[in-house]
């Protein structure tokens, strides 16, 4: 069981010798398997929480296990893989020796883990094995590093807004992608998100953070059924979710927004 | 495997291009250098005309053959030996604050100490041999590969870091795997510029110790008076400067070719 838990989790950063309080007491839980989003302004600490998780960082205050572990000793087991914004591939390598770089590292594969080959194939880029990096699009370099991400059959999956980079209708088609390998591999599953319908539409769970310092506002649980559809997107209610989402994002904004539009009807 | 066959005779093609503009160059040069020495009437033991020492160089051409191997020889020892404690020194700086505040000035002051005021401890510790060729060239040209390999070992990107930390890689497949490679272009720049300086250094290295190669060839060659075989000696040095800056080049272009 991968189960995820944070408990009272603070981090502060020290920028220009005074300490910033980046993740103020958040307490989480990602059940075992599951999706969940994080999603908030820039500033929530989203993308900071989820290094934490992958022991890139480590918190100042407060306790993370991943499935009763540090996450240090998960880290050192391989059994976190992570997509960075930026596929972050290695230019200098083809498109199979970047998805095979954690089998070097790990000095060969993990149990009975997945061949390089076959993640290609998994993530729809079965031919061009021997591309180089530069040789691909945008939306090709983040599958190749999500094939990476994979090669050592990892528990857990952190997502860092993988698609952020990529046009409206690229990152809908790679999301429903992701969501079929992420129920062929049965990770639990971490997206950082600023869009809410990717958000909505990925999510078991979204949680809601907000901004100096970094806090988490609320949970909104999403019941649509799995798998999902693209026609979700234009259920009523995926909206009423989409809404409940935008209402914990801004809070008492939503509502000042008719007073604010007033006096500047009247200005125009 | 179509496009391999049909880029062959391109490559030779691109190949005999580059080398174009430096061959009319030189012609140009030649044409000046026999146009100055008729025009001005100047007396062959200051500079003689391009056809004698053409004569020279085919007159000797075993002796400047020779030496060239040798010069080449030591400087490239030297330049092997500059590289790896560059890229081992800027490895150490870029790991360790503190092995770079205590060694950092030493390594600064070596390559400020004139080479020309050390050269009696150098030849006394090191032999007249290739020694203290090895020496001089390493501690000429050892200082700008260093300097840009730091600067290209410290510009590797943050994510890149991140992803090795995530996998659980050691520091040395860090290093091997991430570091090195994407320093590769910053190595290049100083390597390029270490490359020519180190036949000069070999070269110098020699007329301080008094070891055979070019550079003894050229100081004999002109307290002999023999002053065609000093300047067929001296257009050969140049020669070799230049082959091997665009050997490095060559070099760079393959191996950095995914930058493109």
């Amino acid at each position: 069981m991968t189960e995820i838990i944070l408990d009272h989790v603070s981090k502060d950063f020290e920028i220009d010798r005074r300490s910033v309080r980046a993740i103020d007491d958040v307490s989480l839980t990602f059940p075992s398997g599951s999706f969940s989003a994080l999603i908030g302004p820039s500033g929530c600490g989203k993308s900071t929480l989820l290094r934490l998780v992958a022991d890139i960082l480590g918190p100042t205050s407060g306790a993370i296990t991943i499935g009763g572990k540090p996450p240090g000793e998960a880290r050192l087991r391989h059994d976190i893989g992570f997509v960075f914004q930026d596929a972050s591939l290695l230019p200098w390598r083809t498109v199979l020796d970047n998805v095979s770089l954690p089998l070097e590292i790990a000095g060969g594969p993990i149990g009975d883990g997945p061949r390089p080959e076959n993640l290609i194939r998994l993530v729809g880029l079965s031919g061009f094995e021997n591309a180089k990096p530069a040789q691909l699009s945008g939306g090709m370099q983040q599958r190749v590093s999500i094939a990476r991400a994979l090669t050592l059959r990892p528990k857990v999956l952190l997502l860092d807004e993988p698609f952020g980079a990529l046009d409206e209708i690229t990152r809908q088609r790679m999301n429903l992608e992701l969501l079929r390998i992420w129920q062929e591999t049965g990770t639990t599953a971490i997206l950082v998100t600023h869009t809410i319908g990717e958000a909505v539409f990925m999510a078991d769970q979204v949680h809601v953070l907000a901004a100096h310092p970094g806090r988490l506002v609320t949970t909104i649980e999403v019941d649509l059924p799995r798998p999902r559809h693209l026609a979700m997107l234009q259920t009523a209610e995926f909206n009423r979710l989409e809404n409940a989402v935008r209402a914990a994002l801004f809070g008492d904004e939503l509502a000042d927004d008719g007073a604010a539009a007033r006096p500047e009807r009247a200005h125009g | 495997m179509a496009d391999v066959a049909a880029t062959a005779p391109n490559r030779a093609g691109s190949l005999l291009r580059a080398a174009l503009g430096p061959l009319v160059f030189a012609l140009v040069i030649v044409v000046i250098w026999k146009a100055a020495v008729t025009v001005f009437a100047v007396p062959p033991y200051i500079m003689p005309p391009p056809e004698a020492t053409l004569a020279a160089f085919e007159a000797n051409f075993g002796k400047i053959g020779l030496s060239v191997a040798l010069t080449l020889r030591n400087a490239a020892a030297g330049l092997v030996v500059a590289f790896l404690v560059a890229i081992g020194l800027a490895a150490l700086f870029v790991n360790s604050q503190k092995a770079t505040h205590a060694v950092l000035p030493i390594v600064i002051g070596l390559r400020t100490a004139p080479v020309l005021a050390i050269a009696p401890i150098l030849i006394m510790v090191f032999g007249r041999g290739i020694g203290t060729a090895i020496v001089v060239v390493v501690i000429v040209s050892f200082f700008p590969i260093m300097v840009n390999a730091m600067k290209g070992f410290s510009s590797t990107r943050k994510n890149a870091l991140e992803l090795m930390h995530v996998l659980g890689a050691s520091r040395v497949q860090l290093f091997l795997k991430v570091r090195f490679p994407f320093a590769l272009p910053f190595i290049f720049a100083g390597l390029r510029s270490a490359a020519t300086s180190a036949i000069l250094s070999a070269m110098l290295a020699e007329w301080l110790s008094g070891a055979p190669g070019l550079g003894s060839l050229i100081l004999d060659a002109a307290s002999y008076r023999k002053n065609d075989l000093l300047w067929a000696a001296v257009v050969v040095s140049m020669l070799l400067a230049y082959l091997i800056f665009s050997a490095t080049t060559l070099v760079e272009k393959r191996l950095t070719s995914w930058r493109s």
